[in-house]
């Protein structure tokens, strides 16, 4: 369903990536590994199309990076949740206007926005925080906000970009089973980490990076 | 909701750069009561203008003892000059009937007869009022055949013709100036929006918010701005109306009749050089602002 061909970013001072190849699996959970600076980010934002290659090309389901129109980027980021090591909240509104947000923004009624995410608090267990302003969280809290902000559209994709950076290890913990149960669910995540002992336990497939490319282990 | 969520962000800017929207609402308004003042001005001057044009005339006195024939060649003669819109044959009975009108007195008892001499009283059409032209016709005429005199009233075509630019000019130019200024005031307010909310914005971008519904808010903060600058520059000019009606009425007589009126036009236009302000500000602070680097 992803399919990276010779995908390379020169943001024009020897750095980014460099002809990376390969492909993610629809359903799959993917750990993207590497040490700070080895391009992960990087990957990631060519995902939801924050760059475009300079070179080579990414498809995502119908989407083409040589082909895709701006219209299409916003409709190809409305089907992804992103999650960011620094939650990126707008702190002065309200938890529950930040897990809207991405309903709000596409016109969904009232009603369902609602239903949706009281659903979506109630499972993360953060319902109580509904009327708090998103700056006055924990950043265990402030994370799983955003988890819900990423899943409330019901995406087809999470990208998670070091989303336990910030956090202490059983908030870490908490976001990493939230990630997991979201996969087995059915939605594919990618989540790029440098936390190896929050994974050491799990099979899932790993991806090594390291100065802009692939490498096998 | 979306509605509500924009316009929730719209005060929430507005509420956060309280400050600079007053001053820029405060200044919106002055500029704009000049603006508006400006044009009813010379909105008012171009009336009068319009009125002298209506009025204006030229007088041809004849030779006092021209026949009845000669006068109805001279007609004829006038009436192939193509400029004249009217002809109007004034007998010396009717001059004297005039005279008594205008002065009270008769003629024929101050002096045995009456000296006045039969006159053709000439209109020209509007657009052939400006003095190169009425010149050229007034020579034709003297050049006429029992054609003794030929008045008019030269200076105030002349003073007409040169005040009518100068008002276009500056009245022009000051407008002009003034909506540059509110321009940039609404765009400076903006630019503080954008600015203390490009995190905001770049995450908008990153959840795959239309463009449309990111600017949104600051297009309306733009056109409450715009709108309130309008409505302060209404009460402006309202007063500024009433002090000149009060004290020299008989001189501008712009006897209120706009002051409904104003108070839309200002606020109608406020909020158009608002929308249009902001949301070309939005567009290119945005793109200064909330690039990718958040
Ligand atoms: N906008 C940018 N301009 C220039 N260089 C960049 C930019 N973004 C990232 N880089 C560089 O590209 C390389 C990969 O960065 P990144 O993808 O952020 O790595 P990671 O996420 O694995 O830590 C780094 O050397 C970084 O300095
Ligand atoms: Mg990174």
């Amino acid at each position: 369903m992803i399919e990276c061909i010779q995908l390379t970013v020169d943001f024009g001072n020897g750095e980014g990536i460099r002809n990376i190849t390969t492909h993610f699996y629809e359903g799959d959970f993917t750990l993207l590994l590497g040490p700070t600076g080895c391009g992960k980010s990087t990957l990631m934002r060519i995902m939801y199309m924050d760059i475009l290659p300079t070179r080579g090309y990414i498809t995502i389901r119908h989407w083409d990076s040589r082909k895709i129109s701006k219209r299409q980027i916003l409709k190809l980021r409305q089907g992804i949740g992103i999650i960011f090591q620094d939650f990126r909240l707008i702190e002065n509104l309200s938890v529950f206007e930040n897990v809207a947000l991405p309903l709000i923004m596409t016109g969904q009624p009232r009603k369902n926005i609602f239903e949706r995410v009281q659903a979506i608090l109630d499972e993360i267990g953060l319902l109580n925080t509904w009327h708090q302003k998103a700056g006055s969280l924990s950043g265990g809290e402030k994370q799983r906000v955003a988890i819900a902000r990423a899943i409330v559209k019901k995406p087809f994709l999470v990208l998670a970009d070091e989303p336990t950076g910030n956090l202490d290890p059983e908030a870490a913990n908490t976001v990493f089973e939230l990630l997991k149960k979201i996969n087995a669910l059915g939605t594919t995540v990618i989540m790029a980490t440098h936390n190896y002992t929050l994974i050491e336990d799990c099979d899932y497939r790993r991806i090594y990076m390291e100065n802009g490319s692939l490498v096998d282990l | 909701m979306r509605f509500t969520f924009i316009i929730k962000q719209t005060f929430i800017n507005l509420w956060t750069a309280r400050l600079p929207v007053l001053i820029a609402i405060f200044t919106i308004g002055i500029s704009l009561s000049i603006v508006i003042g400006m044009g009813l001005l010379s909105y008012k001057a171009f009336t009068s203008f319009d009125m002298f044009q209506d009025k204006f005339e030229i007088e041809v006195f004849l030779h006092p003892n021209l026949t009845q024939e000669e006068i109805h060649r001279l007609q004829n003669e006038l009436s192939d000059i193509h400029q004249i819109k009217m002809i109007n044959f004034i007998s010396k009975d009717e001059a004297a009937r005039i005279f008594k009108e205008e002065f009270g007195e008769d003629i024929y008892e101050i002096l045995d007869e009456n000296p006045l001499p039969p006159s053709y009283h000439i209109k020209l059409y509007r657009q052939m009022t400006h003095p190169d032209i009425v010149d050229n016709v007034v020579k034709r005429i003297s050049e006429l055949q029992g054609v003794e005199d030929v008045k008019y009233h030269k200076e105030i075509l002349i003073l007409m013709e040169k005040y009518s630019r100068l008002i276009i000019l500056v009245g022009t130019g000051i407008i002009l100036a003034l909506i540059i200024a509110m321009n940039v005031l609404i765009k400076n307010t903006i630019k503080l929006s954008v600015y203390a909310r490009r995190k905001q914005i770049a995450i908008l971008q990153q959840l795959g918010a239309g463009g449309f519904f990111i600017r949104l808010p600051y297009i309306f903060e733009g056109m409450i701005e715009g709108a309130l600058g309008g409505a302060f520059a209404g009460f402006l000019l309202n007063l500024f109306f009433q002090l000149i009606n009060l004290s020299v009425q008989y001189i501008f007589d712009i006897s209120l009749v706009f002051s409904s009126s104003i108070w839309t036009v200002a606020i109608v236009a406020g909020a158009i050089i608002g929308i249009f302000s902001s949301s070309r500000a939005a567009k290119s602070f945005m793109y200064l602002f909330a690039k990718e680097d958040y």
